[in-house]
């Protein structure tokens, strides 16, 4: 988690951070919460068109499970196709940060 | 940006040193060349999540103009502590020992939203339609409903479908919550039960189908996020609300003011939030979120990480018998002898027997549990606990129901995350 976070922080005025981010910013990643490597601005912005990144880092699935949730997604919730490309960007790049291994699960604290 | 003095700056003076700089920094925000709207959907949808609603004017509003509504610095206006799950939807849930109440303040109650709240939620104006097969069908205000029919307050609790999703192996789709999307509020309303009969139930009626009036995350009108129902059996007794007030004030708006369902001890989802119309149908409701895999369960046990085919999964009706430690909280420092507290709860039942164990359910010890204020009430419960001697221990909690169902220790897993009612385990250490 780090855009929320460092939000809730700052708005309680007690976020030292911010004040470091005000002079050298650019710590915050432009893709919220999700792992920067290969695929990330594709499946950023494929996803927060509707939704939050946030719910995508908080799954653990497999490529497959992925490739049916993008199918649903498109057949019922309106989201508008991928071109095979980025499909195939999409999944690789979910399947290895989002899989049921779930590397990068976001933490509760409690 | 030098502060007066060695406290740490308000958002207000981060602000005043360089709007364009906090903007970015505060919530991601980059503007236009014009200096307003947010030239990226990022900076918007966390401004957005802050604010509970959208900003329908985002393109004008100007670079480093903060929201009055933040005044009050707080997350998610209104709700205290919570854990933020999602931002949009928005979703957040309660950690454990922040659920401590007796009855959960307005700012403790979880949120779980599957679409975009309204905009337009003026009490005064809000209509709420009953039809379908329905004698008279009715159009009532929310000053209709305080003036026509009997005005109850009672402690329900709400608990969302996936409480407890994120300890499901393999996982489960959806938002992964905890142990904290469940509340149990005081709401005051009529009985939906009273407002159908003044309708005129038809013969025939199997279900009610619910509709709100938040929007689809795709922006497309003709989709509802979500709109489930119940078999009319349970419309019709006495503990289902339609609820206008939450502990003695105004709904908040992310739990559904100002008019919402309240359905305790099934899933949340039932308790349809913003609600416009109630339709009675002649079959099982097939809204969205009522069909598919969603709220549904394989009709029999199945292995973990099973693929169960979509015609052997069943609606879950009432939610299965759980507890909750709010104190103490995880992994707290405690004396040799500590209070231990929580709630517990069992659908359409109520709680019999609440134990606790601190050798790993080797042995039990029972806690002193409270009768339910009113049906659909969570049940209150405390026992003093001695420690043997110092050291690292687990409080585990078990509630068992009126029918003799008694929390489980493993998850009964199911592919979609639903109903984890397994006992609850809190660590402390003993000084």
């Amino acid at each position: 988690m780090t855009s929320v976070v460092s939000c809730r922080a700052a708005l309680a005025g007690l976020c030292l951070s911010l004040v470091f981010a005000a002079s050298a910013p650019a710590e915050e990643s432009e893709f919220g919460v999700l792992v920067v490597a290969e695929g990330v601005e594709e499946t950023y912005y494929s996803c927060i068109a509707c939704h939050s990144e946030m719910i995508v880092a908080q799954q653990g699935l497999t490529r497959q499970a992925w490739d049916e949730l993008l199918v649903w997604m498109v057949d019922e919730q309106g989201m508008p196709e991928l071109d095979p490309e980025t499909e195939a960007i999409v999944l690789d790049y979910l399947s290895a940060h989002y899989n049921v291994d779930r590397p990068n699960f976001p933490q509760a604290d409690n | 940006m030098a502060p007066r003095d060695d406290r740490l700056p308000t958002l207000s003076e981060f602000y005043a040193a360089d709007p364009a700089a906090a903007d970015e920094a505060v919530f991601g925000r980059r503007s236009h060349g014009d200096r307003r709207g947010f030239l990226k959907g990022a900076g918007l949808a966390t401004m957005g999540a802050m604010l509970g609603m959208a900003i329908p004017f985002h393109r004008t509003m100007p670079q480093g103009l903060i929201p009055a509504a933040f005044a009050s610095d707080k997350v998610i206006e209104g709700k205290d502590g919570l854990r933020l799950l999602n931002d949009r939807p928005l979703n957040a849930e309660t950690p454990a020992h922040l659920l401590d109440d007796p009855i959960t303040p307005t700012d403790r109650h979880f949120i779980r939203n599957n679409g975009l709240p309204p905009e337009e939620v003026d009490p005064k104006t809000w209509a709420l339609t009953v039809d379908g097969l329905v004698e008279t069908p009715l159009t009532l205000t929310i000053d209709d409903l305080k003036k026509d029919f009997e005005v109850v307050t009672m402690a329900l609790v709400i608990e969302c479908g996936g409480n407890g999703r994120s300890a499901f192996n393999p996982p489960a789709k959806g938002n992964q919550w905890s142990t904290g999307a469940v509340g149990c509020s005081n709401w005051t309303g009529v009985r939906l039960k009273d407002v159908l009969t003044k309708a005129g139930v038809k013969d025939g009626v199997v279900y009610t189908a619910h509709v709100g009036a938040d929007t689809h995350l795709s922006g497309d009108p003709e989709k509802m996020p979500i709109s489930r129902g119940v078999p009319i059996e349970k419309a019709m007794t006495d503990d289902v609300l339609i609820a206008f007030e939450m502990n003695g004030g105004p709904l908040h708006p992310m739990n559904g003011a100002p008019l919402r369902l309240v359905v305790p001890g099934w899933p949340g989802s039932c308790s349809q939030k913003w609600l416009k119309r109630v339709w009675l149908r002649d079959q099982v409701h097939d809204g969205p979120k009522m069909t598919g895999t969603s709220y549904r369960v394989p009709n029999r046990p199945v292995a973990p990480g099973e693929e169960v085919a979509k015609k052997d999964f069943e609606i879950i009706e009432r939610m299965p018998v759980k507890s909750l430690i709010t104190t103490p909280e995880n992994d707290a420092q405690v004396d040799k002898t500590a209070l231990v507290r929580g709630h517990a709860w069992s659908g359409d039942r109520t709680i019999e027997a609440m134990d606790i164990s601190i050798d790993f359910g080797a042995t039990w010890i029972p806690a002193e549990l409270d009768p339910p204020v009113n049906e659909g009430a969570w049940q209150n419960w405390r026992v003093n606990v001695s420690f043997p001697k110092a050291g690292y221990y687990e409080v585990w909690s078990r509630a068992t129901d009126s029918a003799g169902a008694m929390q489980p220790f493993a998850i009964d897993w199911n592919p979609k995350g639903y109903l984890n009612n397994t006992m609850h385990r809190v660590a402390v250490r003993v000084a």
